[in-house]
């Protein structure tokens, strides 16, 4: 191809960034398309050919066409008729036409009933320097409309799939304009949010906000303004939002109106919250073994008289709590990085069977309690080694601690998963404890008296969870409890 | 000085630590592990300082209070929380309830018994003024 100058007529910047557009010629007779081909070949745009007016409406159905060069005197439909059909239909009347005809009245009374502009002429015998320089034109405006087109859709994208909710919002609280994530945050669907003011969605015990002053506050280019709400969605529930507004005097089509940006910050204040309640509860669980550590301590160095009994209870006492405080200290600290997400499940195939015999041996029942332990051979699961290891001690030391003098450990698997259960033949969990079990700092009634931290089922759960399985909860049809662990097979 | 004590705890080992070191100090000691075994404790014997944990199985601390603020027995019977829960105001929740003070863990002995003795030591008139 040619890089000459009249190629580059209305392609005022590198050619190579922007797509070929096509032009439509219509012609009955095939000479004539060859001509008009051969005066088109020097602009470089994808030509379509149509040897009659059906032709040329077939063609705009399939094909996006930036012009039209349509010869007037046609057989069956004429180049006149085939406009009119062209210009009813919406897809196709902003496409613009060049007629070519023989100069005649006629034909130039029927040209001034067009729309100026989408409809040039050019009479035969052609100039082909004429013709080109006009199609560079028509060409040349659509691609700038395309261009314009592209960018438009890119903004609507990024608004759309922005990943927070934005709004435009109308100077009386009128949603004008929603994206997708707003839809998600609130769970309203995109019709019932337009019909809804910005103030409908902010909680009702939140100080409203008030949009006159807001319009002042943020009049000035570039300022905002940011608040936390509660966002009203549409099952009743609240979500945390960080609410930033800033104000657009006035847009090309739009008068002034408000951008809120709502993100979505319930699950960092849970995390904050969860934060709160396990920096208290960690120091209230603490201070208890430490209270009698450093109190059991010095009474033995201060009291070198100490009945022999007594001086064992002392002793025992010590020794529990320290095991209780070791055993609290790695259970907070791997909750708090579970919660976090810091501690990362590495799963691989673990024999339970084996590590059950490890965990009994590490954590034996205590007397007067025993363990049955029953595993199918080659029972495998897909699991963090480390944190099974701490699921099945936790829950073995729950049992230990809550659960009857019968206990069992039993693993299943099928085709796709392993059931891990601990049972035992105790009381069962009382059940208005059951929906909280698995909550951080729920503890039974009698779990001082037994050692408790109130945070290990809440690290099963969440060692569970981290290796992609489930855990539940059900009463032993017998009387007393099954924890059930769902993981799965390799 | 000393007197009859009864100790509540849900925590055995706490419990041990509370009866050596006030029995070393001459006071007798009776304990308790729930809100229940304290009340039926205070209703069959008489006691002359109760030392009360808030965070129990069953009935907690503080509704133990009430009960026994409802009944007339505080202030009369000295009563002094010894909690673990770091909680701000639980002292005005003690003071308002009849108990003497509210003191929290951990504690030196020797401060403990030092407090006891003053709860002790005054008499249940001068609360009522407060």
């Amino acid at each position: 191809m040619t890089t000459d100058g009249t190629a580059a007529v209305g392609r005022g910047h590198t050619g190579s960034t922007r797509d070929v557009s096509s032009i439509l010629i219509v012609d009955d007779r095939p000479e004539n398309l060859l001509a008009l081909e051969a005066a088109l070949a020097p602009i470089e745009q994808n030509i379509i050919r149509a040897g009659s007016g059906e032709e040329a409406l077939r063609a705009l159905l399939k094909h996006e066409v930036a012009v039209i060069i349509l010869d007037v005197q046609m057989p069956g439909l004429d180049g006149f008729e085939t406009a009119a059909y062209i210009k009813q239909l919406d897809r196709t009347k902003h496409i613009p036409i060049i007629f070519l005809t023989a100069i005649n009245k006629e034909a130039q009374h029927v040209f001034r009933g067009y729309t100026a502009g989408a409809v040039d002429y050019l009479f035969k015998p052609f100039d082909p320097t004429m013709l080109r320089s006009k199609v560079a034109v028509f060409i040349d405006l659509h691609q700038k409309k395309r261009e314009l087109q592209t960018s438009e859709e890119r903004f609507r994208r990024a608004f759309d799939h922005a990943p927070i909710g934005v709004a435009l919002v109308g100077l009386q609280g009128s949603l004008l304009k929603v994206n997708r994530a707003l839809k998600e945050l609130t769970g309203f669907s995109r019709a019932d949010l337009v019909t809804k003011t910005i103030h409908e969605l902010i909680h009702s015990d939140d100080i409203p906000i008030d949009l006159g002053a807001l319009a002042n506050d943020v009049a000035g280019a570039g300022a905002s303004w940011h608040a936390e709400h509660r966002i009203v969605t549409r099952d009743g529930s609240e979500r945390h939002a960080l609410v930033s507004v800033s104000f657009i005097p006035s847009a090309a089509g739009m008068g002034p109106h408000f951008i809120f940006q709502i993100t979505d910050i319930t699950e960092r204040r849970e995390l904050e919250s969860f934060r709160e309640r396990f920096v208290s509860h960690a120091a209230h669980e603490l201070r208890t073994p430490a209270t009698v550590i450093a109190g059991t301590a010095s009474l033995l160095y201060e009291n070198p008289d100490l009945r022999p009994a007594e001086v064992q209870q002392c002793i025992t006492a010590l020794y529990r709590q320290s095991q209780r405080l070791t055993a609290m200290v790695r259970n907070l600290l791997d909750l708090s990085r579970l919660k976090e997400g810091r501690l990362k499940a590495k799963l691989e195939q673990v024999d339970v069977g084996r590590l059950a015999s490890l965990v009994l041996e590490h954590t034996p029942p205590p007397e007067q309690k025993s363990v049955m332990l029953s595993v199918e051979e080659g029972c495998f699961a897909m699991v963090d080694a480390e944190g099974m290891d701490h699921i099945l001690t936790n829950l073995l030391v729950n049992a230990y601690r809550y659960g009857g003098d019968e206990i069992w450990l039993e693993a299943e698997r099928d085709a796709t998963e392993v059931v891990v259960a601990v049972s035992d033949n105790g009381p069962g969990v009382p059940t208005e404890l059951i929906p909280k079990l698995f909550d951080p700092f729920t503890r039974g009634k009698l779990s001082s008296a037994v050692g408790g931290s109130g945070l290990g089922l809440a690290l099963v759960e969440s060692l569970v969870q981290a290796s992609g399985g489930e855990i539940r909860y059900d009463p032993r049809p017998e009387g007393g409890s099954t924890f059930a662990v769902r993981l799965a097979a390799p | 000085m000393p007197g009859h004590i009864l100790v509540v705890d849900d925590e055995p080992d706490m419990r041990l630590l509370l009866r050596l070191t006030l029995g070393r100090a001459g006071f007798e000691v009776t304990e308790a592990a729930t809100g229940e075994e304290a009340m039926t404790a205070v209703e069959h014997a008489s006691f002359d300082l109760v030392l009360l944990d808030l965070n129990l199985p069953g009935i907690g601390g503080l509704e133990i209070l009430d009960a026994w603020n409802d009944g007339g027995v505080v202030p009369a019977l000295p009563v002094v929380v010894l909690t673990a829960d770091a909680r701000l105001g639980l002292e005005e929740e003690t003071m308002s309830r009849g108990g003497r003070e509210c003191l929290r863990k951990p504690i030196a002995s020797a401060d403990l018994i030092e407090r006891i003795e003053a709860a002790m030591a005054t008499p249940a008139a001068t609360v009522e003024e407060r």
